[in-house]
């Protein structure tokens, strides 16, 4: 194998002040502010979007690597540095953004049909809509069952954002929990298949944290036309995921 | 002059007149023909080659322009017709030039429509933006029952003066559609110069191959895959859409002759995953 495995450079990452990581900007829309939680209302929001965004809700996020196998296998992605970088990118550039921008949408108009047929089509590769369609199919029956109100299927942060506006919760918070748990699952991934210790881990989840927090600050106050990204080069890692002889994850 | 539209940052953008050019070709009883052209300047054909190995009659044409290239005020378009049961494979002689927008905007669109049980090949080199460049490109792509195409949509950017400058712009949508007129694909992309340095950076080059019909999306797509993995100087990868018959390729090339290598392996591969024989090179 002879391809090239330089990594594409991605823009300088923008670090939050340090603030309380639940601080709700002045203009926000709907919902409580979490800013020195201390009201019942606000804990059962955080309880709720908590459970929701936890690795341990049962959507199946464990077995989607979003084309990470990929980059593991041709060796792209082989130390937590390269790990950061691959996410970092996504984050910024690929579907982090897009998922935020797209959730904060769902959130704010959770009867428009539209919005997840627009998912679906800024899925660049058949697993990454594979991924987005199972994850927020299983978020959707899990939700409704387990919280009464009806949450369609649809792309997961498409479910995601009706659900929150359903159940008149925070779009901030949400967002941010949403992204968090995107980095923690492909965080985890990475400890697997490079692998890592668990304590590296951690230490690049800790880095792609302000990531997190930054893009759903942005993405709670944008709209559709904000959608795009060039994360050109994790995209093909998703395509090369299609056709991988040994694949331990379904993306 | 009729201005169009503005540019995000206002100015408004020129065109010029459109040119449009088009070119039929027909199954005869032993190969495929061209039965009807129409190729106004900067527009220039060959006549048609038949080459050995090729898939049963299949007419090879080579497009060329007279005019060196595209400028800011060109409105161009050409549109492809490919009969029942006819073959045929269609490429540029050279990359096309695209060359300072100057205020205007370069607009490129490409129609094809295969009717059934034909097989279209589209493989033009990939465009070169200048320094300055807009271009705007349009690709569709028509399909009647049990036809087949293989496609492929490339871009490259180089400052003949050697400063490092960018292109202004590149704006592009591929559309596929089937019989009934369905719209199985569209994809659009839209980038500035800057943002490709930053994007696309370390390679150089950007290209999308597309395999659509009567096809198996899952052979072309390992095959595909396959064939560009001891490409050297690409990143690829293919992703298979089995409900709707269509493969899509991305590549990334670290400078022109990989990419073109690149697109000359895809190619080669898809046409052996849909008609069995692999082509031979090709001098151009």
């Amino acid at each position: 194998m002879t391809t090239r495995t330089a990594m594409p450079t991605i823009m300088p990452i923008r670090r939050t002040a340090p603030a309380d990581r639940l601080a709700t900007p002045a203009d926000l829309t709907s919902g409580p502010g979490l800013r020195g939680v201390t009201g019942a209302d606000d804990l059962k929001a955080l309880s709720l979007l908590a459970a929701w965004f936890s690795p341990a809700y049962p959507v199946g996020s464990f077995a989607y690597s979003h084309g990470l196998e990929a980059a593991v296998a041709k060796g792209c992605v082989d130390d937590a540095g390269s790990l950061r970088t691959w996410l970092a990118n996504v984050l910024e550039h690929g579907a982090g953004w897009n998922d935020a921008v797209l959730m904060a949408a769902a959130f704010h108009a959770p009867g428009d049909a539209e919005i997840a047929d627009l998912a679906r089509s800024l899925a660049g590769s058949a697993e990454r809509l594979l991924e987005t369609e199972k994850l927020g199919r299983a978020f959707a029956e899990v939700t409704t069952a387990a919280y009464g109100q009806p949450v369609d299927p649809a792309p997961f942060p498409v479910a995601a954002g009706r659900a929150v506006a359903l159940h008149g919760l925070p779009l901030l918070p949400a967002l941010a929990l949403y992204l968090q748990t995107f980095a923690s699952n492909l965080v985890t991934a990475g400890v697997k298949l490079v692998p890592l210790g668990q304590t590296d881990g951690q230490r690049v989840l800790a880095q792609l944290l302000p990531i997190c927090e930054t893009l759903s600050a942005k993405a709670a106050k944008a709209g559709l036309d904000a959608i795009g990204g060039a994360a050109i080069r994790a995209e093909i890692d998703a395509m090369q995921h299609e056709t991988q002889p040994v694949r331990l994850y379904r993306t | 002059m009729i201005p169009l539209r503005s540019h995000p940052g206002g100015t408004p953008l020129m065109r010029g007149r459109r040119i449009s050019a088009s070119v039929g070709f027909a199954r005869g009883p032993d190969r495929t023909w061209i039965t009807s052209q129409f190729t106004p300047h900067p527009f220039h054909i060959t006549r048609p080659f038949w080459r050995p190995g090729d898939p049963d009659g299949m007419a090879t044409l080579y497009l060329q322009s007279s005019s060196g290239g595209l400028y800011g005020d060109d409105d161009l378009s050409l549109s492809i017709r490919v009969g029942a049961g006819a073959a045929a494979h269609v490429t540029t002689q050279a990359s096309t030039v695209v060359h300072h927008a100057r205020g205007g905007e370069t607009c490129f669109a490409v129609e094809i429509d295969a009717a059934e049980d034909s097989l279209v090949e589209y493989m033009p080199d990939p465009a070169i933006l200048f320094a300055g460049a807009r271009l705007d490109t349009r690709l569709s792509v028509r399909l009647e029952p049990g036809a087949r195409a293989i496609f492929a949509d490339a871009t490259l950017c180089h400052d003949p003066a050697g400063a490092d400058g960018s292109f202004a712009s590149l704006t592009s949508e591929t559309r596929i559609t089937g019989p009934d007129g369905d719209c199985r694909l569209i994809e659009r992309i839209g980038i500035d110069g800057a943002a490709w340095r930053t994007r696309v950076a370390p390679w150089a080059a950007c290209a999308t191959v597309y395999v659509a019909g009567s096809i198996d999306p899952g052979r072309v797509a390992a095959d595909v895959q396959a064939g560009l993995e001891n490409t050297t100087g690409i990143w690829a990868g293919a992703s298979a859409f089995a409900d709707r018959e269509i493969v899509v390729v991305r590549l990334l090339a670290e400078d022109g002759a990989a990419l073109t290598a690149g697109l000359a392996q895809a190619w080669a591969a898809a046409r052996t995953a849909l008609t069995g024989s692999r082509p031979g090179n090709r001098k151009k």
